[in-house]
């Protein structure tokens, strides 16, 4: 069951790697800002719709999914993000996590290259694993060397046969730019738990709400992007005649009239429903549904986010002719997988599985749930009848984390009368 | 609704094999682990009514030799579903 989920992760990757292939031509003609609004508008509204449709299709099995409730969470704060509002989040990650992000990808692809482009993925999991304050053990030391010799291979090998647009600062700072905007989606996109009524809406559901509200969800988040859209090109406009940034902006108002004709290309169509609405479709079904005694979802998906620039040098190669050594491109791709299973083994070996069950001072379980919800680790929290009241299911990065979470947490709060820890050894259904 | 319920084994020496092979074969029976501490195995079961989890251990889960005991905690509600 797991294998298969794990295949979806791997698929959405894949047509993610294909994206820069079937762009990489439009850019010739249409200005870049265009092509992202093609993708996020279209993209947004497409899975917005979705949402919409299986809401209303769930709802004869399942009376208590309807568009009110997905309403309701529109309308609610968000308790990992100061609880501002979620439309303000979804501001938040749309604007710098997409319309930077993704508009300054594919401006890095238009000056830069492909193989160039690829280089801000494995230099954005290298920031985001140093600021994890994850352990740091001998296979994550091995895992990020890896990473940044593939990175010294690719700019190598690039300028070893490189071409004149290499030279133009304008390009590098669109690298720049995507870099450190996908760091901070990377950081950033999870950060939406289910709250308290989500939690008893998605186990009478059977995780159907889950992937209601991942739709919901995106579908606002693109269509946000989509708006930022205007701001940040009339910013642009404001720079020097001379400057490539501007001449993408004035081209964007130019053509903005041709979105219709870039829809039906089959670039566009690729990139709206290929490239983007069945990639999320893909990666929501695995989420929704992703047994909880491996690997959370999480760290698969950003273990398995590695075959996205793997894929886009092979395929920026292969099809796109982009100039690059052979012998090095052997090398990259196989570094790169490499990293895959080194972070697999850096992930597993420390990880802790457990479940823990608490005995509680009468009454006093609310505060208890209310002083544990947010602490990282615990995954699943049941009340229960019979010996225990509560019963955790935790994963620990490490046993020093795991032993730190039950001295600092559990035993040492006032209203957790008894502790008792069950390691998982092997999990064996 | 289904009714979730998380059964702790106690098993004699040498029994867990056997006991694990015979609880997968429960269909109610959505997930298996094997444990440190003062059990060896945690199940997890799903049933739609308590009845049906009376059966499991009536018919099948009683009738298996290897287990000395088990302690069963029926969820009332999952607090927390981490996504």
């Amino acid at each position: 069951m797991q294998q298969q989920k794990t295949w979806m992760i791997f698929l959405a990757n894949v047509l993610w790697a294909l994206l820069p292939i079937a762009v990489v031509e439009l850019f010739q003609t249409y200005s870049v800002f265009l092509i992202f609004l093609l993708r996020f508008f279209f993209g947004g509204a497409f899975i917005l719709v979705t949402g919409i449709i299986l809401t209303l299709f769930y709802k004869r099995n399942h009376p208590e999914i309807n568009l009110k409730i997905l309403g309701k969470y529109l309308r609610s704060q968000n308790p990992d993000y100061r609880h501002l509002h979620q439309f303000g989040y979804f501001a938040i990650v749309g604007s710098i996590g997409f319309t930077i992000h993704i508009s300054f990808f594919f401006f890095s692809i238009k000056f830069l290259g492909i193989l160039v482009t690829v280089i801000g993925f494995p230099i954005s999991l290298i920031l985001v694993s140093i600021f994890s304050k994850e352990t740091m053990d001998m296979f994550k030391g091995l895992y990020l060397g890896v990473l940044i010799i593939a990175i010294i291979l690719i700019g190598a090998g690039r300028i070893q046969l490189a071409e004149a647009n290499l030279q133009d600062p304008t390009g590098w700072l669109a690298l720049l730019l995507f870099t450190v905007s996908l760091t901070v989606l990377m950081n950033q996109m999870a950060k939406d738990p289910l709250q308290r009524w989500e939690t008893q809406l998605v186990i009478q559901t059977h995780g159907v709400y889950k992937i209601l509200r991942m739709l919901t969800k995106i579908g606002f988040i693109f269509l946000i992007a989509a708006a930022f859209i205007f701001p940040l090109t009339g910013i642009l406009l404001l720079l020097p005649a001379d400057s490539l940034f501007q001449q993408e902006a004035v081209k964007f108002y130019a053509q903005l009239g041709s979105l219709g004709t870039l829809f039906l290309t089959w670039q566009g169509l690729f990139l709206i429903l290929g490239a983007t609405v069945t990639c999320y479709l893909l990666l929501f079904a695995a989420e929704a549904y992703w047994p909880r005694s491996a690997l959370p979802f999480d760290t698969w998906s950003s273990l398995l986010s590695i075959v996205e620039p793997a894929g886009s040098v092979i395929f920026g190669v292969l099809i796109v002719n982009e100039q690059f050594p052979i012998d090095y491109l052997f090398i990259v791709v196989f570094l790169l997988s490499l990293s895959i299973l080194l972070r697999y083994v850096h992930e597993t070996s420390n990880k802790v599985i457990a479940y823990v069950a608490l005995s509680l001072v009468p009454q006093r379980e609310k505060q208890v749930f209310q002083d544990l919800y947010h602490v990282k680790g615990i995954q699943s929290m049941a009340s229960v009848v019979g010996d225990y009241d509560l019963i955790l299911f935790i994963q620990s990065s490490s046993i020093v984390a795991f032993n730190k979470l039950v001295r600092r947490k559990l035993e040492s709060h006032p209203d957790v009368e008894k502790v008792k820890v069950f390691l998982v050894e092997e999990v064996l259904k | 609704m289904p009714i979730t319920a998380i059964i702790f084994f106690s098993l004699k020496h040498g029994a867990s094999a056997q006991v694990a092979q015979a609880l997968k074969k429960i269909p109610e029976i959505t997930k298996i682990s094997s444990v440190t501490g003062d059990f060896d195995l945690i199940a997890e079961a799903q049933v739609e009514q308590l009845e049906q989890l009376h059966d499991i251990f009536v018919n099948k889960i009683d009738t298996y030799e290897g287990i000395i005991n088990t302690t069963t905690a029926v969820v009332l509600k999952e607090l927390l579903e981490k996504s």
